[in-house]
């Protein structure tokens, strides 16, 4: 309203002096706002620092008040307990391998299938892609025992296998890539075919180098939920040796004096240390990749 | 033979060719379909494999009473009878659809919430702050969050008591009374997931064009107006679509009674997922697992009919 401005500016001082007034309030307006929401994120580090601070205290403190939540002494017991009481290192180990070759598999098969729902005709297509939709509604207990045997019918059982093999490939993931390829102008493809290329020479030639983007969100998300199953080992690991992480700590906490002690959240930090690392490596892709899966159903 | 006229020849030679390039083509067209074929075989192995077979063989199951090492017997429909006279099944099935009630509320009630207030937050350091932070929980697996708040929650010793007690406020028996335990597990289910409802809330709310907000304010609409008549009617989509997938995965719920509570106490926190894992894996129930997995299925798939069926008459689509 510049009018207003240039009549509130002819009294001079006074009117500075009201702006500015008007301005605090905006601002104060923004600060009343944002504060019950950075509360509330205070909220959401609590228990992971709490978590960090605990995992240095020391067994007798754990029965005083107030509780130790400034570490004494940042004495590294609790973490020699863990390496003590299972083999840590292995669990990490497993779980690295698994989610590196479901990843690596995803991101193969998928973009594969990707390729050939977006670009190839083949009869039978539509009803084939339909059908694999149809898939993604079917929650993974109507399979569950079928799978099961299945898997021990392979001679999976107690096999980082088991972890493996039935997650190599994803719906989700095709269906990602599909919209993604179906982008690309169709003249680089000509292009490619003029010069003589073979279908697999332009999947991997012109395809797969321009859906780096997509092919990320794909990994980062799949690395994401392969890293933190834990009901397929719960049902398909038994000896300790091929535990993954979520089910190491399930079996450390079964160990002589860990329920709810200080070598308990020392094994937590060290789950922690590795997920937040990541979180912050690809902060920006998981949330496309989250936002992105949302608003396709939107 | 020199009576054929060139037009003739001339016809001759095209349809020869027209042939030539329709065999090409066809030629062409198969090898396209092979490709294709080729390019989908991985994920086609996989869908019969641990898809199509095991869907089609767990819905036979259902009808067998099998304890996995003896042979199946036929039974019909008898499981199915069992089941909805089964009190058990009841109980965790009314635990199941409570959790699922006050998680989805929780979860998208706060996660929509908490968009819409970090959207109209002005500073954009802030902004990209508070959606990292509701985030982080989501990157974290549900077992070791179990086990985090276990040990936070616990009732003499717990530091969550403690501070509470500060305050003035009794000792919570957070995961050892029926009714805390079951609200915990809320809290704590909301804790994990807000975050990820509040992201595809900021997508929906990014997603609004801004000549709309604009326009309102030239017609001198107020916050308020804005909120009621803009902002919520265009975000109904995005509610509808996390309505839909928060209770999908609501109904599933397993893993953090699993390592929390067990179940307990008594039965307050087990779930028809948890049940049915005991049955299968515990007891070798495995037809009677089967059952239940049906059920479950059917009735996920009927309140998601019954959602998109509903949605059609309050969600405002573009």
């Amino acid at each position: 309203m510049p009018t207003m401005t240039s009549v509130a500016l002819s009294y001079g001082n006074s009117a500075f002096q009201d702006r500015l007034r008007r301005k605090w309030r905006v601002y104060l307006a923004n600060v009343a706002l944002a504060l019950p929401l950075v509360l509330g994120s205070l909220l959401m580090f609590t228990p992971l620092v709490w978590a960090v601070s605990f995992s240095f205290g020391q067994p007798h403190e754990f029965f005083t008040l107030p509780p130790p939540v400034i570490p004494s002494s940042f004495r590294l017991d609790n973490y020699h307990g863990v390496f003590e009481r299972v083999d840590f290192l292995r669990f990490f180990l497993n779980s690295v391998f698994v989610t590196g070759c479901v990843t690596t598999a995803q991101l193969i098969t998928c973009s594969m299938g990707g390729y050939a729902f977006a670009r190839l005709r083949f009869p039978g297509k539509r009803i084939i892609f339909i059908l694999f939709l149809a898939s993604m509604m079917v929650p993974q207990h109507v399979t569950l025992i079928p799978v099961f045997i299945i898997i021990r019918g392979m001679g999976l059982y107690n096999n980082l296998g088991a972890l493996i093999v039935p997650y190599a490939t994803s719906v989700f993931g095709a269906f990602l890539l599909k919209q993604f390829f179906e982008t690309i102008p169709n003249e680089l493809e000509d292009a490619a075919k003029i010069d003589g290329a073979g279908f697999l020479q332009i999947y991997w030639r012109v395809m797969l180098p321009l859906a780096g983007p997509p092919l990320a969100t794909l990994a980062i998300l799949t690395f994401n939920s392969s890293w933190n199953n834990f009901f397929w080992p719960l049902i398909f690991i038994n000896s300790a040796d091929k535990m993954t992480l979520p089910l190491g700590m399930i079996y450390l906490r079964g160990q002589d004096g860990v329920t709810n002690s200080g070598v308990l959240m020392a094994a937590i930090v060290l789950n922690l240390i590795p997920v937040l690392v990541f979180f912050m490596i690809f902060q920006r892709r998981l949330v496309e990749g989250v936002t992105l899966s949302g608003l396709k159903g939107a | 033979m020199s009576a054929r006229s060139p037009k003739k020849r001339e016809a001759a030679i095209s349809a020869r060719q027209a042939i030539a390039s329709w065999k090409q083509a066809k030629g062409l067209r198969a090898r396209e379909a092979i490709a294709g074929y080729f390019f989908i075989l991985p994920m086609l192995l996989s869908f019969l494999a641990f898809f199509l077979v095991p869907t089609i063989s767990g819905l036979g199951m259902s009808l067998f009473d099998w304890d996995f090492f003896s042979d199946p017997a036929f039974v019909g429909l008898e499981n199915f009878i069992e089941l909805s006279r089964d009190k058990l099944f009841l109980t965790t099935l009314k635990n199941t659809a409570l959790f699922a009630l006050f998680a989805t509320a929780g979860n998208v009630g706060l996660g929509m919430f908490i968009a819409i207030g970090i959207n109209s937050v002005k500073w954009g350091w802030l902004k990209a702050y508070l959606r990292t932070a509701y985030f982080i929980p989501f990157v974290i697996s549900t077992v070791v969050v179990a086990l985090m708040f276990g040990f936070l929650l616990q009732e003499s010793v717990g530091v969550v008591n403690y501070y509470l007690s500060r305050l003035g406020i009794n000792r919570i028996p957070w995961l050892s009374s029926s009714a805390w335990a079951f609200r915990s597990i809320v809290l704590i289910d909301v804790w994990k997931h807000v975050g990820f409802f509040t992201l595809i809330f900021l997508a929906g709310l990014q997603a609004i064009p801004s000549e709309l907000y604009e326009a309102a304010l030239v017609d001198g609409a107020g916050r308020r107006v804005r909120l009621t008549r803009i902002t919520l009617p265009l975000l109904t989509p995005s509610l509808f679509f996390s309505l839909i997938i928060a209770l999908i995965g609501a109904f599933q719920v397993f893993e953090s009674m699993y390592v929390l509570t067990n179940g307990g106490p008594g039965d307050a926190t087990r779930t028809v997922v948890m049940y049915l894992y005991r049955e299968a894996f515990g007891s070798f129930n495995m037809g009677y697992a089967a059952t239940m997995a049906v059920a479950l299925f059917f009735i996920i798939l009927s309140l998601t009919a019954a959602q998109v069926r509903l949605g059609d008459r309050w969600v405002f689509y573009r």
